[in-house]
């Protein structure tokens, strides 16, 4: 473990990444410990809990975790794990409850975490309940930002608008879309993908790629009568501190915040031109350009993506092995939006970025490709990362944004914690 | 029933059985062109998510996986015969299997309605990867010939683990 893992030589010009960190069982348990256990993870949008009773049961970084309103309008985070022996108590996807049994010895919980009913009470101790080691157990914390709820297993830990840093900026623009707000549309896409969960990291973020990996997505717009403006891809690439980044950048495809292309028809352009001019009112000329007109693919460290490209999608995903990760992706909207609009803004998402798209399936053929290629890491160790090194501003298409993310990778995992058992 | 409606719908259902088996066939062995003159003018192709039940799932209304109108389709099927087309090239081995065939009456306009149940077998790169679930068809004859109104593949599955996509046609 004294090899370095990224080498980062400014002088040179030089960033490269050692490829066993996308192979090693010992680097995989180390950032369950030094990374996933000591960072905050995205866990749900306000949306998806709108009224008292309102739960989503989802997993983050493999643990089973219950993201519920409770009675009294509070939104809370347990561990989905039954105090009394440890089956997960909520087994239903999503829904509304008021409280929840534990299909195994039927204790109950209110959907506030307290316990409800503690079945054979009679045989325990008289204050067997009263220290709250029967209730479901919070998260150590939860935070929200815009909208967007994180949770980290970590009590003590920088609160979350600090951990944000620059990222806050661009929460603001995806959440500030319109008055009514934002709201995940239902239908998450669940894939897995037989590659190193950082792979997927620079690939969300990667402007470079576009022109081969996806050369038939860009193809398929070209042929599509009305489907391309003539905007062109141009853009730069920023760090947003503690390991966040984001390349922002104009490009040809409709955007249906308010970039319009010829497809949508001229009662889509009117209503496109009252989005854009309530924009330009509320948040000023500057702000309502850079919102509806450029596109932007955002990695909050570690392990969120939020890309508002031709769709809003958000999307995590957690390894289960050095060479596996499974991934949940959510389109968000915006909550008033038209009839039409939301169906141009799936069909647009559907048609780029999901699993059965036109572009997605070429990313997973890529990143399996590069792990399978990992293989030979210790004759061929190194992936480069230099693209843009010395430029004074990063090209959306440098690869600035990666370097961010390692950076802070390699800080945390070069770190020794005490009582640390692997260094 | 007598012996001529039961005749008449024995006839049917080898009719829509074969279609379906030359369907899986075409699918098999990458005549997609040919696949997709199966389809009426306004056909569609959809594989809805799998955290919506089917009877629920809109395409105006949740993501789905898949959701191509005719226009569409025609340029996945242009997508799927390039070389650039990367999650298909060099081309995977596909095997379907269509079975549990259920004519289930016709719509307002006369066309036949059907379900059936599908597995299906994708293998590249030395792996092996399984789609299950059942298909709904909408078919309207035509000169005698049967053409796809609309195919929808409800995937009996929780999400794409570990298939990651769906690169080929269901």
């Amino acid at each position: 473990m004294n090899d370095p893992l990224i080498i980062d030589d400014m002088e040179r010009g030089q960033f490269k990444v050692a490829r066993r960190s996308f192979t090693s069982q010992e680097i995989f348990e180390q950032e369950r410990d030094k990374i996933f256990q000591n960072c905050w993870l995205y866990l749900g949008h306000e949306s998806e809990l709108l009224e008292p009773g309102d739960f989503v049961s989802r997993t983050v970084a493999n643990q089973n975790l219950l993201f519920v309103r409770g009675r009294d309008n509070e939104i809370r985070a347990f561990f989905n794990v039954c105090p009394h022996r440890g089956a997960t108590v909520c087994r239903e996807k999503k829904g509304k409850a008021k409280s929840f049994q534990c299909m195994y010895h039927g204790w109950v919980f209110k959907n506030t975490g307290e316990i409800a009913h503690l079945s054979g009470e009679p045989a325990y101790a008289k204050d067997f309940k009263d220290e709250g080691n029967c209730n479901l157990r919070a998260l150590p914390r939860l935070d929200q930002y815009a909208g967007f709820y994180f949770i980290s297993f970590k009590q003590d830990i920088e609160p979350l608008p600090d951990y944000l840093a620059g990222a806050k900026d661009y929460l603001d623009i995806v959440a500030n879309q319109s008055t009514a707000g934002m709201e995940i549309v239902g239908g998450t896409q669940e894939y897995s993908i037989r590659a190193n969960w950082k792979l997927l990291v620079e690939n969300s973020v990667d402007g470079y790629h576009a022109e081969t990996t996806h050369a038939t997505y860009l193809d398929y717009l070209m042929n599509t009568n009305g489907s391309l403006s003539a905007t062109k891809l141009a853009g730069k690439g920023y760090d947003l501190g503690n390991g966040h980044a984001v390349i922002e950048y104009s490009a040809p495809w409709g955007r249906p915040i308010a970039q319009w292309i010829p497809m949508w028809g001229e009662k889509g352009k009117q209503e496109l031109d009252q989005v854009y001019a309530e924009l330009v009112e509320r948040l000023g000329e500057d702000k309502a350009k850079q919102m509806a007109t450029l596109n932007r693919n955002m990695i909050i460290f570690p392990n969120l993506v939020i890309n508002d490209i031709m769709a809003i999608t958000v999307r995590t995903f957690y390894p289960t092995a050095p060479d596996e990760m499974m991934i949940n992706a959510f389109a968000l909207g915006v909550a008033d939006e038209s009839e039409w609009r939301r169906e141009y803004r799936l069909s647009n998402f559907l048609e780029f970025i999901g699993p059965g798209g036109f572009a997605t399936p070429d990313d997973v053929e890529a990143l399996e490709h590069c792990q399978r290629g990992f293989q030979a890491a210790a004759n061929a160790p190194w992936n480069d990362i230099s693209k843009g090194m010395k430029a004074k501003q990063a090209s959306f298409d440098d690869e600035l944004q990666m370097r961010a993310f390692w950076r802070e990778w390699n800080r945390r995992i070069s770190t020794i914690e005490e009582g640390s058992s692997h260094e | 029933m007598n012996n001529i409606a039961s005749q008449e719908n024995l006839m049917r259902f080898f009719q829509v059985q074969q279609f379906l088996n030359y369907e899986a066939s075409l699918l098999d062995s990458w005549q997609l062109d040919t696949w997709f003159e199966l389809f009426t003018e306004d056909g569609a192709y959809f594989v809805p998510p799998t955290d919506v039940s089917a009877e629920e799932a809109d395409p105006t209304k949740h993501l789905y996986y898949i959701a191509d109108n005719h226009a569409r389709l025609q340029e996945r099927v242009i997508r799927l015969e390039k070389k650039t087309c990367h999650a298909e090239f060099p081309r995977s081995k596909v095997q379907h299997l269509v079975s549990n065939i259920l004519l289930l009456g016709e719509d307002e306009q006369g066309r036949i309605l059907a379900s059936a149940a599908f597995v299906i077998y994708r293998t590249k790169n030395g792996q092996t990867d399984m789609f299950v679930g059942n298909y709904r068809y909408v078919l309207e004859e035509r000169d005698g010939n049967l053409k796809i109104a609309r195919k929808v593949c409800n995937l009996a599955l929780d999400g794409l683990r570990p298939q990651a996509k769906i690169s080929i046609i269901l």
